[in-house]
């Protein structure tokens, strides 16, 4: 069941783009599969085939909307449209806030990504006695395998794949209410609705999908189905970096990571562009720390103002507790910049 | 968010940092001061050096309001600069936080 594909990365040097970009490969190509199937099916004329084939493609129909709640419930719609708002941002005008619509990006890659680790862990105990070692790695065996006969399969073997891979039945049951399967999914809602606080226009409604889903048992297929999308990436990616498992540690690893990407970036270019005036201004660098002070406190208004203009284009935002700093009492300070001008 | 300062005591609260009274006001008048100074530099290393006159010239006589929507005329990107440098204060508080405990 083990099949090497031009998809497989080295795991050695697997980053989160790779996971992420894997599994959206996946994705991709196990729909592309199935609908592949559905084609042959109905392309088949064959009068005593009919019947037989009408129950494959009910259950292929079965498969690929259990597949879109998957995806939906991991985060990978949420991180199709994050993707598409910025891949279109510049054809917008101005529609959207560049800076919202990246975070949006890096929360829903986050999400994604923190997902398919995640569910990897909620499988494996599940998965362990009925598939110890093997963890199918080609596209269409994220899926149960479908038993060909003569290329196709009837409905009844359909269903037993899936009871066999515990997709249905009693295995799935049994994962599903055993105390450290509900012990994880109960860990990781608690863990999204705390990095929910910090970027909830970005994830509020994929939280709601796994409070829903994960709420209660009445909606257990993607608990029990989406941990096998992210085992296939577990095993292709044992050495990669987890999803930091505190608030604190995401705004330390991943937040402040990219903020500093940004602005080196942004840094490297007005470089650049300062240079043409090589030495001339110096006086800047006759400015001290508390003149920059006054320079960065005297946008604290004007910043405020743009986020709470973004939240209320979301949401209904109602004002935090204020505590004056040493940064906007010292806006009113006097400055001795000009002294060291003259 | 409060009005009156980048980052306020929701925003490490939010984060499980948690402080008595007299240190939080002491951690949070650090912090926006570094990130007010990180913001003010890079605002500054923005501006051409006739910019930086004036911007000088503005600090001891427009008020804070005139100084901030020049500012905004001349770097559009102080959004992102703010947000970047909240972002790199709070992740280094934060590291610090950490190796203090270790």
């Amino acid at each position: 069941m083990t099949h090497e594909t031009p998809l497989q990365p080295n795991p050695e040097n697997m980053s989160v783009d790779d996971v992420i970009n894997t599994t959206v490969n996946l994705r991709y190509e196990r729909s592309d599969y199935l609908d592949k199937l559905l084609e042959d099916l109905q392309k088949d004329s064959d009068p005593d085939h009919q019947a037989h084939n009408a129950g494959q493609i009910k259950a292929i129909h079965l498969q690929k909307e259990m597949d879109d709640q998957i995806w939906e419930q991991i985060g990978g719609k949420a991180y199709e449209t994050a993707l598409y708002n910025f891949e279109t941002l510049n054809q917008r005008e101005n529609t959207l806030d560049p800076t919202q619509v990246e975070m949006a990006l890096v929360s829903a890659e986050n999400v994604l990504y923190s997902n398919i680790v995640k569910s990897a862990a909620a499988g494996k105990p599940a998965k362990a006695a009925a598939e110890p070692a093997d963890v199918p790695h080609q596209a269409e065996s994220v899926a149960p395998q479908m038993p060909a006969q003569n290329g196709s399969v009837s409905g009844a073997e359909w269903t037993k794949a899936l009871e066999d891979e515990g997709l249905l039945g009693t295995s799935a049951k049994e994962t599903r209410t055993a105390p450290e399967y509900k012990a994880h999914v109960r860990d990781m809602y608690q863990e999204y609705e705390a990095v929910r606080s910090q970027d909830a226009d970005d994830i509020n409604e994929l939280v709601a999908l796994f409070a829903e889903a994960f709420g209660d048992n009445e909606t257990p297929v993607a608990a029990r189905t989406a941990p096998r999308l992210g085992a296939v990436a577990m095993k292709r990616s044992s050495s990669m970096k987890k999803m930091p498992a505190s608030v604190a540690a995401y705004v330390k690893d991943s937040r402040a990571e990219i903020a500093r990407q940004f602005k080196a970036d942004r840094q490297a270019v007005k470089q650049k562009y300062s240079e043409r005036f090589g030495d001339k201004n110096k006086l800047r660098k006759q400015l001290t720390r508390k003149d920059f002070i006054k320079v960065g406190g005297s946008l604290l208004g004007s910043f405020k103002q743009g986020f709470s203009d973004t939240l209320a284009r979301h949401q209904g935002v109602s004002p935090l507790t204020d505590i004056p700093t040493a940064a906007s009492k010292k806006r009113k300070q006097p400055t001795s910049a000009k002294a060291k001008k003259a | 968010m409060d009005s009156q300062s980048y980052i306020s005591k929701d925003d490490l609260q939010g984060l499980n940092i948690q402080l008595d009274d007299t240190a939080l006001v002491q951690v949070l008048e650090e912090l926006n001061d570094k990130v007010a100074a990180l913001v003010g530099e890079e605002i500054v290393s923005s501006l051409t050096p006739n910019d930086t006159e004036k911007l000088a010239d503005m600090m001891d006589d427009a008020t804070e309001e005139e100084m901030a929507q020049w500012i905004i005329s001349k770097v559009p990107d102080y959004p992102e600069i703010i947000q970047n440098n909240i972002d790199i204060v709070i992740g280094d508080y934060i590291e610090s936080q950490e190796s203090d405990q270790k």
